[in-house]
């Protein structure tokens, strides 16, 4: 885990890491679940620039896609993106809540996501419950978030690598099974909402990742003009009374 | 309240194609549920007390200090810092950098270790950093002419003159009060469940209302400095006659527009009240005696109320004038006697007044009902956004549009004048801006403010999709409309969720919004100074600490110029 550099309330991580999605292309509804999923992941302790930088990365290549392939031909949902591009968690992860919210009778494949954990992030955000979301990386490391009720929720994993620091690979989500979070795996993890108690009286911490943030906030921010500093806003620029 | 009654009271309620139009909105007026006025009933009510921690001010006004508010919870204090600054630097916008005075409300009481610490920070406002005990971040500049007048007074052992005093009505305005997490201050959501700081924009009101304190002592104690021995402190009246100005600017507008569960809970506080008090069967003697005397004080208020805003002082002619003849009406007994008398009133001013003289008599009517509908007031927060409906279909969705956007659907935004401006952040400080579309950069980095039109571009994107389809299904195909279908879908459940308008349209005020958010606050005086942004007075005639506890808390609802009461 990087050690923090700046200390941002959860309001300011929904300021700027909404409006970073939005500076990588984002349209506003869909950079808006990505600055909630960000607040849910700092209000877990956990860094969100760290966690979801390469994500909006994506969105940044020029290979990048706004539409994602959708098969519904058999029981399970298949979702990828188009010519082996990794599928981008930001555009994809809404629509995963929003068919889970309608249905609890259904599953999921998604192909080579660039970043799992901001499917679980998304999800939890939107108050999704009782769903299992598991993935292997190309090092057969192998994770799996449960996403139970209370904003209560926890994630097992093998392997040295942290799930949100998992990248580009195929994910799945079904319902909550009964298979146990704590034989089997080599680390556990459960998180809720007294966590979030904990980050607001101490601030969400950041490290090395969020200058790139920033970067990409600023991309949202309008050049200032004379003209625009002095007409584009009320107030005299100086005033006596 | 019985659900016949609640039947009732909703029946009576104003509709929002009435309320929700930016011409009515921006001619609001303050109310008792207004945020000021609700926090100093709660202080009086619950015996705040107050006490000053420090006080490490030179002899030329320069220093810190450290107010305390006790509410029955818990402390929270003001520290606050001023000093010299150069006077062609003195701006009210938001690029400023060098302000009079900068403070924040402190989370219980700070100690030595956390002054210092901000003095090195709050001094700085957006270039500061700051923790999760700071609640708000503020800055202040001086009304020079009015602090000048009353430290040379005061000094020399005389009163100011009254017509001076009046004249500005504040010795500080304020020019930004951040909350919410700004800057790394404390989330709302820390202390979002303590019932004394529950409402919206309660922290921000009670550092403002400290920070009018901190500002009569501040000039009392460079007079005495000054003076010695001949020095004189403010009469009590003056001390109570000065609120605290601020020049609100453009911030305030998106705030509405992004906020909308929260606007519609404001609104319907406002119009649940109005509703209650229209419903009455009767008005007894004791609530229209009271009527009567705040209506006296609000005619002479709007005596007082001088602008130099051309269009502002033809509205206060005009509401002068209507308020004389609200007087008149009154003074027919047959009017209070008939049935539903306070409906019959309203029904007269919607007929004959002005929108400010409806307002203004809107906000007269609720003054003598408090028993009615203080606790209303409890509601003027919003603890939960907007929440998309995904299994909502594509022909309910069509449903909602019709039903809640025909004002939407009615503007052609074909015309280059139903776009002419666009809102924006500016990289100066993240300031947001005004642009004119074509003619200004940046219109491909607009925030999303063109309600308006992104609905009338989502009703032609929902022509030929099946009824039956899921709107999750639309959205996946069509990410670009999530922002506004959840925005349509949040407005069907909160009726006053939406200003009804083209909020980028040629005719657009921003003024309006922000008179509309500045009397949710509880401001007065409203004082345009463009279209963009205005002058107001805050806590004008509120008690003091050390005033609160005794005497009527409702009192300074219309403040007048000292001695001039009654004439």
């Amino acid at each position: 885990m990087t050690t923090a550099q700046l200390n941002l309330s959860l309001n300011e991580v929904l300021f700027f890491f909404t409006r970073a999605a939005v500076g990588v292309g984002a349209r506003f509804g869909i950079a808006e679940e990505f600055g909630k999923a960000s607040v849910w992941i700092a209000g877990n302790g956990l860094d969100p620039a760290d966690a979801t930088h390469q994500a909006l990365d994506t969105l940044c290549k020029p290979s990048f896609k706004q539409a994602s392939k959708i098969d519904r031909s058999g029981e399970t949902t298949r979702l990828s993106a188009d010519g082996g591009n990794a599928l981008s968690a930001i555009q994809a992860a809404p629509s995963i809540a929003d068919w889970t919210s309608i249905s609890s009778a259904q599953e999921f494949e998604l192909e080579n996501v660039d970043c799992p954990f901001l499917i679980v992030a998304t999800m939890a955000a939107l108050n999704c419950s009782g769903w299992d979301i598991r993935w292997k990386d190309a090092e057969d490391n192998t994770f799996l978030c449960r996403l139970e009720a209370d904003r209560q929720w926890t994630s097992a994993w093998n392997g040295s690598v942290l799930p949100e620091h998992s990248r580009n690979t195929n994910v799945s989500i079904a319902p909550s099974s009964d298979e146990s979070l704590t034989e089997g795996w080599n680390n556990q993890r459960s998180l809720g909402p007294e966590q979030r108690t904990k980050v607001l009286e101490s601030g969400a911490g950041l490290g090395g990742n969020w200058p790139k943030i920033r970067a990409y906030f600023d991309r949202c921010l309008v050049p200032s003009t004379t003209e625009s500093r002095e007409s584009g806003a009320g107030a005299g620029m100086v005033d006596t009374d | 309240m019985t659900s016949n009654a609640n039947a009732e009271v909703a029946g009576m309620m104003r509709s929002p194609e009435q309320v929700m139009s930016l011409s009515r909105m921006g001619c609001a007026f303050q109310t008792r549920l207004s945020f000021m006025r609700h926090l100093i009933r709660k202080m009086n009510q619950e015996n705040w007390r107050f006490e000053k921690n420090l006080f490490d001010i030179d002899d030329e006004g320069y220093g810190a200090a450290v107010y305390t508010a006790h509410s029955q919870q818990r402390p929270y204090s003001l520290v606050v810092f001023t000093n010299e600054i150069p006077a062609d630097k003195r701006s009210d916008r938001v690029v400023a950098d060098v302000w009079d005075a900068t403070f924040n409300l402190f989370d219980g009481i700070p100690t030595k270790e956390d002054v210092e610490r901000l003095s090195q920070n709050t001094p700085k406002q957006e270039g500061g950093r700051f923790e999760p005990t700071e609640l708000v971040l503020a800055r202040a500049n001086k009304s020079l002419r009015l602090c000048d007048h009353l430290t040379n007074c005061l000094s020399e052992g005389q009163q100011p003159d009254l017509e001076t005093l009046a004249s500005v009505g504040y010795l500080f305005r304020t020019t930004a009060v951040y909350g919410s997490g700004k800057f790394g201050s404390s989330d709302r959501a820390k202390f979002s469940d303590r019932p004394e700081v529950q409402g919206s924009f309660a922290v921000e009101m009670l550092a403002v209302y400290l920070f009018r304190w901190f500002t009569i002592e501040l000039v009392e104690h460079i007079a005495q400095k000054r003076g010695g021995d001949k020095a004189v402190a403010l009469k009590p009246e003056y001390r109570t006659f000065l609120g605290i100005g601020n020049s609100t600017g453009l911030g305030m507008a998106p705030f509405l527009v992004k906020h909308s569960t929260l606007l519609h809970n404001w609104m319907d506080v406002r119009e649940t009240a109005l509703a209650r008090v229209r419903v009455q069967d009767s008005a007894s003697d004791e609530t229209r005696n009271a009527f009567m005397k705040n209506l006296q004080r609000a005619i002479q208020h709007a005596e007082e109320w001088l602008v130099e805003d051309e269009e502002q002082t033809g509205c206060i002619d005009v509401l002068r004038n209507e308020l004389k003849t609200l007087s008149e009406w009154c003074e027919v007994d047959a009017n209070f006697q008939q049935n539903q008398p306070w409906n019959a009133m309203y029904q007269f001013v919607e007929n004959e007044f002005s929108l400010e003289g409806q307002e203004q008599t809107v906000a007269l009517m609720l003054e003598p009902h408090g028993d009615l509908v203080d606790e209303l007031a409890d509601g003027l927060y919003a603890p939960v956004g907007a929440q998309l409906e995904p299994g909502m279909t594509i022909s309910k969705l069509n449903d909602k549009i019709s039903q809640n956007y025909q004002w939407a659907l009615d503007i052609d935004f074909d015309q280059p004048e139903s776009q002419k401006y666009f809102w924006y952040y500016s990289e100066d400080k993240l300031e947001p801006r005004l642009g004119t579309r074509n003619v200004d950069p940046g219109s491909e980095l607009e925030m999303p403010v063109a309600i308006g039109r992104e609905v009338t571009e989502l009703s032609e994107a929902l022509k030929g999709v099946s009824g039956e389809t899921t709107v999750a299904d639309f959205i996946f195909e069509r990410p670009e409309f999530r922002y506004i279908i959840r925005r349509v879908q949040t407005t069907a459940n909160h009726q006053y969720a939406e200003i009804r308008d083209n909020l980028i349209g040629s005719e657009l005020r921003p003024l309006d919004l922000l008179r509309f958010k500045l009397s949710i606050f509880g401001s007065s005086k409203f004082d345009p100074k463009s279209d963009l942004w205005t002058r107001i007075n805050m806590y004008q005639g509120a008690p003091l600490p050390g005033e609160i506890e005794n005497g009527d808390p409702e009192a300074w609802a219309f403040p007048l110029i000292p001695g001039k009461e009654g004439k």
